[in-house]
């Protein structure tokens, strides 16, 4: 470390979170849904996109949906604990490791009920999209929504000489 | 390098898990890609284009029909066709369309009359191996009709007069401006004729049925299912769970899940639409609109 640096805490910018985001989205998509793929084809009843499918087929087949739809269920709670377990341990998740930014807590302490509540919107997109909108309309907070009730920011340290 | 071996370790183990749980579910009750049943519904008027307005939840468009029976007669997961039939019928061309392929399709169709399988309905329905109808549904009707509304009187109250500017005789015929004469008069019966004889026919021929047999039948009465049943115009009294069945034994099959094929207009469809309608009435002026609506349902030939 150069002398007279100092590590600067900011926020994070937008921009950075949401390449991680992506980053960590992919990931997911490899080790969580690619496994259910052939099985969620043979529920869907047809392995290409149909224009005329429309979810007909799951109405008529209703067995079909509640097993997709616990399959959705396995998917979202699987894709909480990577983020929460990882920001828990490391303050960082894969996404966030490449694009350098980490989380920190606002208040003393820093639990993993914090990093789960944090978490929690990712598993509901309408919930995760709220939660967006919030970012951007408080841009100045630069939190979601579940990051205020949940005390944490995401941060990124910039060494000024 | 602690960072990314706990990185590793949680990649891992939830990568493990989600493995574990998706072989579970690979032997949990899945239907294999390949026993399928396409179930097309046929609800409200026949014509070519569906009669599309603004509010365009009613009408069969023999275009998405032949496009929705090419795609499960391509699909070689598609074992059997249901027609879920609900129409009081439609016009001559946009019905003969839809029946002939129908006809042509080499997998076991079944068709299934709900509330209504009348006429062109019917013509459609009389296309498939097996037809099942409710006892109360109504079918048969196999007749055509070309009836209008003519205010010829009307207009000549108000003193409207109506100039004729026609070359050729027949030009204007069936015109709700002038009265029918009588050469006019037989004209359009003798087309109406034609096309029933040639209704009588496909559905003689669809059926198995005597040209004879049908004619005596075919003066465009209705039948309920149960008179229909006795009369030989449909197979069948039953519902869909009949139907499935019933297209499942003729395809040899014991286990199928069903696929239904529906083009449902997304909302850029709907508001094309609107706009176009609009645009058009907004250039041309309402009233024409309206006299282009008016003469265009006016006369045109039904089965």
């Amino acid at each position: 470390m150069v002398k007279n640096a100092v590590i600067e805490k900011k926020p994070a910018s937008i921009f950075k979170r949401g390449f991680a985001y992506i980053i960590d989205v992919l990931i997911i998509d490899l080790i969580i849904v690619l496994p259910f793929n052939k099985t969620i084809k043979n529920l869907q009843g047809t392995d290409t996109f149909n224009f005329y499918y429309n979810f007909q087929y799951l109405l008529d087949n209703p067995e079909k949906t509640a097993q997709l739809a616990f399959i959705g269920i396995i998917v979202a709670v699987l894709s909480i604990a990577y983020w929460t377990i990882l920001e828990f341990r490391l303050r960082q998740s894969i996404g966030k490791i490449l694009m350098n930014i980490k989380v920190m807590s606002k208040k003393k302490g820093f639990s993993i009920t914090q990093c789960l509540v944090r978490n929690i919107s990712k598993a509901i997109t309408l919930l995760f999209l709220f939660d967006v909108i919030y970012l951007l309309i408080n841009k100045d907070k630069n939190q979601r929504y579940f990051e205020k009730i949940s005390d944490t920011i995401v941060i990124e340290e910039v060494i000024k000489i | 390098m602690k960072r990314w071996k706990t990185v590793i370790i949680v990649v891992i183990v939830i990568g493990a898990i989600s493995f574990l749980l998706s072989g579970f579910f690979s032997d949990f009750n899945t239907v294999k890609i390949g026993n399928r049943i396409a179930l097309i519904p046929l609800y409200g008027p026949i014509t070519l284009d569906g009669n599309k307005g603004f509010f365009d939840f009613y009408g069969i468009s023999t275009n998405n029909i032949l496009d929705a029976l090419k795609k499960a007669e391509e699909d070689p997961g598609i074992k059997g066709i249901v027609l879920e039939i609900n129409s009081p019928g439609g016009t001559v061309v946009a019905s003969e369309e839809i029946a002939n392929a129908v006809n042509k399709i080499k997998k076991p169709v079944v068709a299934w009359i709900r509330e209504e399988g009348a006429s062109g309905a019917y013509w459609i329905a009389s296309s498939a191996d097996y037809i099942i109808a409710d006892p109360l549904s109504i079918t048969g009707s196999i007749g055509v009709i070309g009836s209008y509304l003519e205010f010829a009187d009307l207009l000549e109250k108000y003193g409207v007069k109506y100039q004729q500017l026609t070359s050729g005789e027949f030009k204007d015929t069936g015109s709700p401006f002038k009265k029918l004469s009588e050469k006019e008069n037989e004209l359009l019966q003798s087309k109406i004729n034609k096309i029933h004889e040639f209704f009588i026919e496909e559905v003689s021929k669809n059926r198995n049925m005597s040209k004879t047999k049908i004619s005596e039948i075919a003066n465009g009465a209705f039948y309920l299912g149960i008179e229909a049943k006795e009369l030989g115009l449909v197979d069948e009294l039953g519902g869909k769970e009949e139907a499935i069945n019933k297209v499942k034994e003729l395809a040899g099959i014991k286990e199928a899940s069903i696929v239904t094929y529906q083009k449902r207009s997304s909302i850029f469809d709907l508001f094309s639409n609107t706009i176009a309608y609009s645009s058009f009435y907004i250039g041309k002026g309402i009233s024409y609109g309206l006299n282009e609506q008016v003469n265009r349902n006016n006369f045109e030939f039904r089965t």
